[in-house]
This record gives C-alpha cells, sequence and structure tokens, in this order.
C-alpha cells in the first residue's frame, strides 16, 4: 500500500518562490479535508519565524506547522516540483516537498519511517524525479513500499 | 556509564525531528550506545534535560545560546552516514569514548 493518498500527490511544472510552494501544498491538505486553511497560513508563519530547518535533506522537505485545532486528521502530501524551489537552505533547491499535518506530537511515525527509506533510496527518488503523472507517481511509490 | 539522553529538535517535535530521531536512535544502537531519543520542539527544548541536542543548522543558531548542553548540527536528516559520523564525534569528544 502507498503511504500517500493519489489524491495528495501533485506533479507541479509551474516556476514557484518559496510562500508559493508552500501554499500549494497546504492546498491538498485544505482540499483532502486534512486541515483548516489556518493551518496552510500556520506553516507559512512558521517558515518566516523559524526559517528553511524543514528542508531536511539535498533538495528534500517536509514542510509542518504546530499540531492545533487547525488540524483536522494526520495526512501527508508530497508535491514534486520540476522547477526546483529556493527556501534559502543550505539543502536548496527543493524537488521534493512533502506537506504534513498531525493531531499530535506521537504521530505519523510509520509514515515517517516510509518517507525516511524513500529518502536513503536515491535509486528510488531517481524514479521518481522522471514520472510524468501523479497516476506513475502513486504506481511507483506503491512498488517502493512493497519492496521494504 | 549511565544512559545518555539524547533530543532531536526541530520546530515543533512532529516532523523533521521525528524522523531524526529514528535516524540517531539508528546510529546508537549500530554502535551499541545505549541512549534514549526523543522529539522536542524548539520552544522547551532547551528547558528539557538532556546530554545533547542535535538539530538543523537554522534551528541551532537559535537554540545555541541558551542550550545547556551541546548543539550539534546536522545537515541532511536522513543521511545516516553523515548522522553516524557525528554521534561519534560527540561520544569522542564529550562522553570521553574512542
Amino acid at each position: 500500500m502507498a503511504f500517500i493518498k493519489i489524491e495528495n500527490l501533485k506533479i507541479s511544472k509551474e516556476r514557484m518562490d518559496a510562500d508559493t510552494a508552500l501554499r500549494a501544498i497546504g492546498r491538498i491538505m485544505v482540499e483532502s479535508k486534512s486541515v483548516k486553511p489556518e493551518y496552510v497560513e500556520n506553516m507559512i508563519a512558521s517558515y518566516k519565524e523559524f526559517g528553511p530547518y524543514f528542508v531536511i535533506a539535498p533538495g528534500v522537505a517536509i514542510a509542518h506547522a504546530k499540531p492545533d485545532e487547525s488540524v483536522i486528521r494526520d495526512d501527508i502530501a508530497l508535491m514534486i516540483c520540476h522547477h526546483p524551489v529556493v527556501f534559502n537552505s543550505h539543502n536548496d533547491p527543493v524537488s521534493m516537498l512533502f506537506g504534513l499535518c498531525a493531531t499530535g506530537s506521537h504521530q505519523h511515525m510509520e509514515v515517517l519511517m516510509q518517507v525516511a527509506n524513500l529518502l536513503s533510496d536515491t535509486e528510488a527518488q531517481k524514479q521518481i524525479m522522471h514520472v510524468s503523472n501523479e497516476q506513475e507517481l502513486f504506481e511507483l511509490l506503491n512498488s517502493l513500499s512493497d519492496k521494504t | 556509564m549511565k544512559e545518555l539522553r539524547v533530543q532531536a529538535v526541530c520546530g515543533f517535535g512532529v516532523g523533521s525531528s521525528t524522523l531524526l530521531k529514528m535516524k540517531l536512535d539508528q546510529a546508537f544502537r549500530k554502535n551499541n550506545i545505549e541512549a534514549t531519543v526523543f522529539a522536542g520542539d524548539v520552544a522547551t527544548s532547551t528547558s528539557t534535560a538532556c546530554d545533547v541536542i542535535f538539530t538543523s543548522r537554522e534551528l541551532a543558531e537559535t537554540i545555541g545560546s541558551r542550550a545547556k548542553c551541546p548543539v550539534i548540527v546536522i545537515n541532511s536528516f536522513v543521511d545516516k552516514v553523515e548522522i553516524e559520523a557525528k554521534v561519534l564525534q560527540y561520544m569522542a569528544d564529550h562522553q570521553g569514548q574512542k
């Protein structure tokens, strides 16, 4: 089973600045009814306050905000950016932008484990950058998580 | 030696710090070092008792001056080679382990 629902996957060919990219990944989580729109604003505010610490590895970011009442349920989304996004991090530019929302601090362990496995598999990351649509991305993630 | 208390810190203690915690757990286990690794958030991290903090470069700047323990910067939270090297460096520098 893929750990990210197909509705939560997006391949973006747009050129985006950091705020636009955060809004785009945030919108996916709003449309999935996992967060309220305030959560997206909180993600952007957190970026302004703490800087791009969520760009956790070269080319990879996990955007999120604090677990609070703007989170409806635990969820994760992924946007592949064909025009990588600059966050002013030493790990710039970002081509894999995850969006994460949690109802508490101890959720998500399993999902994050899958993300970690994926990120330590450089071959898989290369493949991800070459899929052309969301359906292909979904199938690729499925086959990768079956492997582990 | 008493068990180490190790804190992985991110903005809110939910996303990236959990990922880093998992990688730190692996690194300590692989080297047979007994450690309790937990995730923390930047606001409360310096008032939580621990022996060492691992975090990102940006947050290290914020935490650095307030922390009562060494703060180790991790550039890539998923790079097990970097994480293991920094764990071992910490053990050598602060815990007298070669």
